[in-house]
């Protein structure tokens, strides 16, 4: 039986850029102008540390050293948080800045849309380890 | 005169894209909490065991291990083949040996015999089945 891995020079690095632009917007006290005008304040509190965690818990599960179900469910518990992180900027960057965003609007819709669909991956392997687990053996005829 | 733009007040975009932006929050934070727990609820049933999972990385490094151990496999096979062929060959030439060496050890005695004739002798050798066995031609 075969499991996509999550060390994959895209997801890392996307999960450290997350991390890092979190963590340099609270060492600045600054955010981007279309979140600020398209998030309530509390909304813009909980996006900005949704992308220092799910970076870093993101990281952490795809590092994960302990049992592979684990790391793969911490990945995309991660995941789920990075598509929604990305997709709200998304929407906030077309709500403000319309036809002027549209390179950074596909590139962060991009990670989005990378991250929901990596998500519904790991949902798929880990259905099929557990059908796999369920039937009493792991090993080889399970081709998809 | 100057114009200085103002900052932009919270909140200042439409009320329906903080809508949006709060539903989509929403579900993916439900959808992640969501998946964590049942990943967690369900860690038991999805204990596999881990020599029978590969990631795919494991896969690729693997799989130039395997091709080669199944070349080694064919090769110890014919291997094995012909070693079996060889030791049923010489074991073989071992049982003709025996016995032409037998057979030589009862001509000589029968020639050194102080009774020995020519006669008796053409008689003995002539009678002698041992040697019908050998592969060769040249006992005539």
């Amino acid at each position: 039986m075969i499991v996509a891995t999550g060390r994959s020079p895209f997801e890392v690095t996307l999960f450290a850029a997350a991390a890092v632009a979190g963590a340099a917007l609270f060492a600045a006290g600054t955010r981007p102008r279309s979140v600020v005008e398209a998030m309530p304040a509390i909304v813009q509190d909980v996006w900005q540390v949704a992308l220092v965690v799910t970076g870093l818990v993101g990281l952490l599960g795809v590092y994960w050293r302990g049992e592979l179900s684990t790391g793969l469910g911490v990945e995309m518990a991660s995941l789920a948080g990075l598509g929604s992180a990305t997709g709200m900027y998304a929407i906030a960057l077309v709500a403000v800045s319309r036809s002027g965003a549209i390179a950074p609007v596909a590139f962060v819709a991009a990670v989005g849309v990378a991250s929901w669909w990596r998500a519904a991956q790991i949902v798929r392997d880990l259905r099929r380890m557990a059908r796999a687990c369920s039937a009493g053996t792991t090993g080889g005829s399970d081709s998809d | 005169m100057w114009v200085i733009a103002a900052p932009a007040p919270a909140g200042g975009a439409p009320a329906w894209v903080q809508v949006l932006v709060l539903v989509v929050g929403a579900l993916g934070g439900l959808g992640g909490v969501g998946a964590a727990a049942t990943v967690f609820a369900q860690r038991r049933k999805l204990r596999a065991d881990a020599a029978d999972v590969l990631t795919d990385t494991a896969l690729e490094l693997v799989e130039p291990l395997r091709a080669r151990i199944r070349e080694l496999e064919a090769e110890v096979s014919a291997a094995r083949q012909s070693a079996r062929t060889a030791t049923e060959e010489m074991e073989s030439v071992q049982a003709v040996a025996r016995e032409v060496t037998a057979t030589l050890r009862a001509w000589r005695a029968a020639i050194l015999s102080p009774t020995a004739t020519l006669d008796g002798l053409r008689h003995m050798v002539a009678a002698d089945p041992g040697l019908g066995d050998l592969p060769s031609g040249r006992t005539g």
